[in-house]
């Protein structure tokens, strides 16, 4: 019997990480007063988003804007801040671990460090996504109606903000590495926030952009992460080709930072510096 | 008896960024950074046998923790080879920590917000145990460590003293053949200290898991180990038992007597008087200089003594003669 390993032992190696995800999720629901807080500034930021959009379809007199209509504009921003704020802050985490050294004593259980991260981003996003949904599509329902979603298009709408929200992990426990060789690394993670909030889609679909702009932003894969799945939500790109296309450019850059992330990993466990404690 | 831990000519660099005072030196510091190397492991060497129970000593700085870390594959050396349980941590890190145990007393492993019940089946998922196995170790885990009644409790609501049994129980829940201590006791008052040092003891008696103990507390050491390892600057300085620590480093006994005449300006000749108070009297004496036979002959000449006590010096102050002596050179 060869323990850890996912050839031999898959049921054992799922279990494992599915049972850290667990308890993630279980220590975050202990937190309720935090979720309220939250609760509350995504109440008042999609009543914002509401009242700006209505004023602007009411002021161009156009029924659509960048192919969107208002209703669709509203649940357009609803899911993008949904999955915006799930976003567990690894960066931080990973960043502090490696500095205070603290990873040593994660280093010292039979687990993948990259895995037992994944585990506790997701079982924290599991619980986050969900009620952040519940919340914004409510505010969202009572000021312009039922949502535009595709029935055909929800699970590939489940599956898309999964990958999202891996994407995003593979990027930010990149980030929160890079902690091995420079001195801060929020710096990074400030820019690659900022940088999902305009690219990525999260303030405004990327349609509305200049021919140029947009062109560039749906190249980067910073747009598979928000725009890409709350799109498809707004009832747009619901198309099997379309969806597959989707999916299938998350994956690749999803394997693609991926292999980035276990290269600085294997690169930076050596340069582990824990002296005295 | 198999070899545990097996340690060849192990060394650990650390470079470490000078900085600098000042805005210039910042400014310089970004262009061509200065680094300093601090060797924490100067070239260390020992072996521990399967079962036994070892003291792994010294002052602050010593290098105790890093040889710990590279044992168990946290960090990888600069030179050197070790072997843990037949594998090279570092090479082996996730396959060895199913074989290794480790409590940190400043440190705690388990979940603080949920009661250690719920850490103990999280660790049993990690550590890939079967789910009959586990509630049977579990079960003679919280009897033998008469933790029962903190099960459900969250570990930030446990005192620390429960905490610390916790604590050992979740690390020995997956049967490790070797366990790493460091600083068990620490914090503790002398019953839960006591209680944590029987447990360690029975352990290693009845279970026959090796124990490779880091502590600051003499106590923990006597009652634990036979054999001590002493490391300081980075090296091994003493490597042998622990009675014959006390008889190297022994220089010095202890003489309590009970006279049957006040002892007021009692004196000897070779010794010094430590205290007299009423019919006792403590002496110092400098075995080098002095012969014991030939003084204990002197007094019993000139005086009549009811009861006589030899002691050797604590432990404590054993120990601080080799760090202090390792200082001067």
């Amino acid at each position: 019997m060869t323990r850890g390993s996912w050839l031999h032992r898959p049921g054992a190696q799922l279990a494992k990480y599915s049972a850290i995800a667990g308890v993630t999720t279980r220590t975050n629901l202990a937190y309720l007063a935090d979720f309220f807080l939250r609760g509350i500034f995504l109440v008042v930021v999609m009543f914002v988003f509401v009242q700006l959009w209505r004023t602007t379809y009411g002021a161009t007199g156009e029924a659509r804007i960048g192919g969107f209509s208002l209703a669709e504009m509203i649940w357009y921003l609803a899911i993008t801040e949904s999955i915006t704020m799930s976003f567990p802050r690894l960066s931080d985490t990973v960043d502090r671990q490696v500095k205070s050294g603290e990873l040593a004593y994660a280093l010292g259980r039979p687990y993948s460090y990259v895995l037992y991260l994944f585990s506790t981003y997701f079982g924290e996003a599991v619980v986050r996504f969900p009620v952040n949904l519940v919340i914004a599509g409510t505010v969202a329902f009572l000021s312009v109606g039922p949502p535009p979603v595709v029935l055909a298009s929800v699970p590939g709408f489940l599956v898309a903000v999964f990958l999202a929200l891996a994407l995003n992990f593979v990027i930010l426990a990149g980030i929160g590495l890079l902690a091995f060789w420079f001195e801060d690394t929020s710096s990074f993670a400030l820019l690659y926030s900022r940088f999902l909030m305009i690219a990525g889609g999260m303030l405004l679909p990327l349609d509305v952009f200049p021919v140029a702009i947009r062109r560039l932003t749906l190249a980067l894969p910073t747009n598979l992460i928000i725009y890409g799945p709350a799109r498809l939500f707004a009832g747009q790109g619901t198309g099997a080709a379309a969806v597959w296309s989707l999916l299938g450019r998350q994956a690749l850059w999803l394997a693609i930072f991926g292999l980035v992330l276990g290269g600085l990993f294997r690169l930076g466990v050596k340069r582990v510096n824990v002296q005295g404690g | 008896m198999a070899t545990a831990v097996s340690v060849s000519d192990l060394r650990k660099t650390f470079r470490v960024k000078v900085k600098s005072a000042g805005m210039g030196g910042a400014a310089r510091a970004l262009f061509r950074p200065l680094y300093r190397e601090v060797k924490a492991v100067a070239g260390v060497s020992f072996q521990v046998e399967e079962g036994e129970a070892l003291a792994f000593i010294g002052p602050n700085g010593a290098g105790k923790s890093t040889t710990i870390k590279m044992l168990t594959g946290i960090l990888h050396p600069t030179s050197g080879e070790a072997s843990v349980l037949g594998r090279v941590p570092w090479r082996e890190r996730e396959n060895l920590a199913f074989d290794i145990g480790s409590v940190i007393g400043q440190k705690s492993q388990l979940w603080f917000h949920l009661p250690p019940a719920d850490s103990f089946d999280l660790l049993a998922r990690i550590y890939e145990l079967p789910m009959a196995e586990f509630a049977r170790r579990r079960d003679h885990l919280v009897e033998l460590f008469e933790i029962g009644p903190h099960l459900r409790t969250p570990v930030r609501k446990l005192s620390l003293g429960e905490r610390m049994r916790c604590e050992i129980a979740a690390a020995l829940i997956h049967r490790p053949r070797l366990i790493f201590l460091d600083e068990p006791t620490i914090g503790l008052d002398i019953v839960a200290r006591q209680t944590i040092r029987d447990l360690i003891r029975r352990l290693n008696r009845e279970e026959g898991v090796t124990v490779f103990l880091t502590s600051h507390d003499v106590g923990d050491v006597e009652r634990l180990c036979r054999r001590v390892i002493v490391i300081n600057h980075g090296l091994v300085i003493y490597d042998d038992s622990l009675t014959a620590l006390k008889r190297q480093y022994h220089r010095t006994k202890y003489l309590d007597l009970l006279l049957d005449a006040p002892a007021e300006g009692f004196t000897c000749a070779g010794a010094r008087v430590v205290k007299s108070k009423g019919y006792g009297v403590k002496l110092e004496v400098d075995t080098e200089t002095t012969r014991l036979d030939e003084m204990l002959g002197r007094i019993l000449a000139g005086h009549r003594v009811l009861d006589i006590n030899i002691e050797d010096p604590p432990l404590e102050e054993v120990i601080a003669a080799i760090y202090a002596r390792e200082a001067d050179q």
